[in-house]
């Protein structure tokens, strides 16, 4: 019984850890494209260009 | 026993149908809930209702989680084949994203069939591990796909990193048929076919096609699971790095 309790186990640890590093990974990248945008923002703004500038006023 | 399969996949497929309705977020959501039920049904089909066999003994119960893992990776490895041909063919980004994603959940399954594997072996054969072709194949298969995993990671250059990974993805799958066929072409340790053999369907008793049918689908809706998981992420990478791209240039 060991060793089916030992596969079962190696198992259900091999599915939990793979969602959860598909989880973190995503929410990684969610976070890198949200700041991604925000320095953008922030960027288009400092040049005028934003929707605040003379370029989104016009 | 056949109604209580149909009955069974009915029962799956009803909520799958259902999903087909929602936004895709909603249904990654359902799908992983749905494969997350499957997953623990099938290890309760697997450890409560599947008879014991007389040879074995309780050891074989691995072969419910051992044999459905070989075959969502030759599913994976098959579909990262065609997804590469088409990405040749065509150089439509989405196929190669989908490949990529089909090559790491085949990998997570290869590693599953070389782990499982061994702990089976040990009180069946009285060895973890024996060269022999099967075992041997598998091994080279599994490194084959984490060098298409590594390759992808090394190579900067978007188009350059798919083309390259197209190709490895046609030529590793050249290793599935081998893997097979192994067992036949060879004189080897590991069983050959025992589902399904060229004359049909082997007998199996009711409760173990149960325990195996429930852990195939159940392994199919994790598969599926991971792979539209796996490419959300890729989209969500490749937006990255267009934006930073655009930005520097």
């Amino acid at each position: 019984m060991g060793y089916v309790t030992a596969a079962y186990l190696v198992v259900v640890a091999a599915v939990a850890l793979y969602w959860w590093s598909l989880r973190l990974r995503i929410d990684q990248a969610e976070r890198e494209l949200r700041a991604d945008g925000a320095a953008r923002m922030g960027g288009a703004e400092e040049s005028g260009a934003g929707p605040g500038g003379p370029e989104g006023r016009s | 026993m056949t109604a209580l399969y149909i009955g069974i996949v009915l029962i799956l497929a009803a909520p799958f149908v259902q999903l087909l309705r929602r936004r895709k977020e909603e249904r990654d959501a359902w799908l992983g809930l749905l494969a997350l039920a499957a997953f623990a049904f099938a290890i309760y089909a697997d450890l409560f209702i599947a008879g014991t066999d007389r040879m074995q003994g309780v050891p074989q119960r691995i072969f419910y989680v051992h044999v459905p893992s070989a075959w969502i990776a030759f599913l994976a490895f098959f579909l990262v084949f065609v997804f590469s041909i088409r990405y040749l063919i065509w150089r439509r980004e989405s196929d190669d994203i989908r490949a990529h994603a089909c090559a790491e959940a085949g990998v997570a399954f290869c590693t599953l069939v070389l782990i499982t594997g061994p702990i089976w072996a040990r009180p069946v054969w009285g060895v973890w591990w024996s060269w022999d072709a099967r075992l041997t194949t598998a091994l080279i298969l599994w490194l084959i796909y984490v060098a298409y995993l590594m390759l992808r990671a090394y190579v900067d250059e978007p188009e350059q990193r798919a083309r390259f990974a197209a190709v490895l993805g046609i030529v590793g799958f050249l290793d599935v048929p081998i893997v097979h066929m192994s067992v036949v072409w060879w004189r080897t340790l590991h069983p050959g076919p025992v589902v399904v053999r060229s004359g049909g369907m082997q007998e199996l008793p009711g409760t173990m096609h149960l325990a195996l049918w429930s852990s195939l689908m159940a392994f199919t809706l994790m598969f599926a699971y991971f792979v539209r998981r796996r490419a959300e992420l890729e989209r969500k990478r490749g937006l990255l790095e267009a934006a930073r791209a655009a930005r520097e240039g």
